[in-house]
């Protein structure tokens, strides 16, 4: 669905930040990229979205990236929106502010694709249900705390559902209900998903692939399975928050998705013990 | 020291904040914890003095809030951070910001204070950029810089680790060190693991209610007992937290599970 052939991107100073890069995402694909530059993961984002070019003029880029065999940037950009969806980590950023309640902005970004009326209405509703914020349905978007404006604003992307969904730091300013219904959101989630977030519990509940970015380059895994393996023998070069978390995280997705909001009871603690030994 | 008395402060359509008694004290490391949309950013607006029409009491050393932020040329006394960067950058320059507080309250600039801050976050070679062409982490890490310069008894950060990676991770960290050597330190976040080894005291709203406030300890004790689980984010703050209470540092998972289990037995037994 996309390809990267020989990416190669160059900052101001003609510094390679990527070089020679080549992989391919499937549709349906999870895909996690993982590092600790948050600088790099955002660039490739903005590379597998298509707006490298606007939003960072100053870098020179090399080899393509096709979307359905077709260089990304060639593809009508009213068009590409449509397919392929960027969420900023700031997303709140994207909140219109011409609509005066929380229903309305959401059903803004539906209304810009033009589908009908009726359906608009239940598919707003659908998936403010689906983050647990119904009850803001009402409210003004700008009375809202941050993390409120963040769920209003991922709900207004993932209401479109555009093919491709490249999620940069979604979890930033969610709490425990936040990160588990958007967790199960995505995982029901009909179409790709690229996820960048510096928290391994993302990772590992969603995605079945992952681009790990490391000092030598950035390097393609095409499972699970895969990533634990060069984990096991340390020879993968990044630093997540934890090593453990991570490959406990990767062997367990099972227990992670039904002991998770439960964590707290001494009985699913141990489960999670006997688990890990 | 921060005294609150019956804080109460409403918006127009109702939400708020309800009935805060809280003191934090002047060497404290406050962390402040809870839910989307509990309260957490409006209580460190009041506290800063954004929020004036609040009731009940609210003193910082002993000075009311809306007094000293109503007098002309007022001092500083809780210097806030947003958790949204770009909303208060407006000036050309990273370095014209910086200094744009110090200007407006008629102060001088603190050139070691800035210096010091501005090699522990790693801004140097930025000052003459605009804050707009900065990456977003590094944007973070500028708006937690112009909350630092100010000579103020307190500093309130809303979600100081929020789009900031692993990179940068360990400067914030030193920086919020390096702040509690200085002052009194307010942070929301909800990565409360990252911030659980420094924090002296523990607050957790809900609803516009401040429902838990304690030293750590009292807190630790508490949630291991299985309470605010849901206030708090990330499942792994279980076999962090028996790394603190154990203060053994697990190498390995099998290590780690041993500690768990040994932690939540001696409880057990007692």
């Amino acid at each position: 669905m996309i390809k990267a052939v020989n990416l190669t991107l160059k900052d101001e100073s003609e510094k390679p930040v990527v070089s020679n890069l080549s992989f391919e995402i499937y549709k349906n694909d999870r895909i996690a990229i993982l590092g600790r530059k948050s600088e790099l993961s955002t660039l490739l984002c903005h590379a597998l979205a298509g707006i490298l070019q606007r939003t960072h003029p100053s870098y020179s880029v090399s080899g393509s990236i096709l979307y359905a065999g077709q260089p990304i940037e060639e593809i009508d950009s009213h068009e590409r929106t449509n397919k392929i969806a960027y969420v900023p980590p700031f997303a709140d950023l994207l909140i219109s502010g011409v609509k005066d309640t929380v229903f309305g902005e959401v059903a803004l970004s539906l209304e810009l694709t033009g589908i009908e009326r009726d359906l608009i209405h239940e598919r707003v509703n659908r998936i403010l249900q689906r983050f647990a914020i119904e009850k803001l349905s009402n409210r003004d978007p700008d009375e809202l705390s941050g993390g409120e404006r963040h769920k209003v604003a991922l709900a207004a992307m993932i209401v479109r559902a555009p093919d491709v969904l490249i999620l940069d730091n979604p979890s930033m300013f969610l709490d425990t209900t936040g990160v588990n219904n958007l967790l199960s959101i995505l995982r029901a989630y009909n179409g790709t998903i690229i996820i960048a977030d510096p928290n391994p519990y993302i990772w590992a509940a969603v995605a079945g692939r992952f681009i790990t970015i490391e000092k030598s380059g950035i390097v393609p895994y095409d499972s699970p399975a895969a990533l634990i393996h060069a984990l096991e023998k340390d020879a993968v070069h990044i630093d997540v928050p934890s090593w453990h978390e991570l490959l406990l995280m990767l062997r367990q997705p099972l227990i992670i998705d039904t002991e998770v909001t439960s964590f707290r009871s001494l009985g699913s603690l141990r489960t999670i013990i006997r688990a890990m030994q | 020291m921060i005294q609150c008395t019956d804080l109460t402060y409403r918006y127009p359509n109702g939400q708020g904040i309800h009935n805060i008694n809280v003191s934090i004290g002047k060497r404290s490391m406050y962390l402040l914890a809870g839910s989307n949309g509990s309260g957490k950013s409006t209580l460190l607006k009041v506290l800063a003095g954004g929020l004036l029409e609040y009731s009940g009491t609210a003193t910082v050393d002993r000075l009311h809030i809306y007094k000293t932020n109503r007098k002309k040329g007022g001092q500083f006394t809780v210097a806030l951070s947003p958790q949204q960067p770009e909303t208060q950058f407006s000036l050309p320059t990273v370095r014209d910001e910086l200094r744009f507080t110090s200007k407006a309250i008629k102060q001088p600039v603190d050139t070691d204070l800035e210096e010091k801050i501005i090699q522990i976050l790693q801004l140097s070679e930025f000052l003459d950029s605009s804050p707009f062409d900065l990456f977003p982490v590094r944007r973070k890490l500028l708006s937690l810089a112009i909350a630092a310069v100010i000579p103020s008894p307190f500093i309130a950060l809303d979600e100081p680790t929020a789009g900031i990676d692993q990179e940068h991770k360990n400067q914030v960290l030193e920086f919020i060190r390096f702040l509690h050597t200085q002052k009194g330190v307010i942070v929301v976040s909800h990565d409360i693991d990252t911030f659980l080894p420094m924090a002296t005291d523990i607050g957790i709203m809900e609803d516009g209610v401040l429902v838990e406030s304690s030293e750590k300890n009292i807190f630790l004790e508490k949630f291991m007992r299985g309470k605010y689980s849901t206030s708090v984010r990330r499942p792994f703050i279980v076999p962090r937290m028996a790394h603190l209470l154990t203060n053994e540092p697990a190498s390995s998972i099998g290590e780690l599970a041993g500690t768990i289990i040994g932690t939540m037995t001696k409880k057990q037994r007692k």
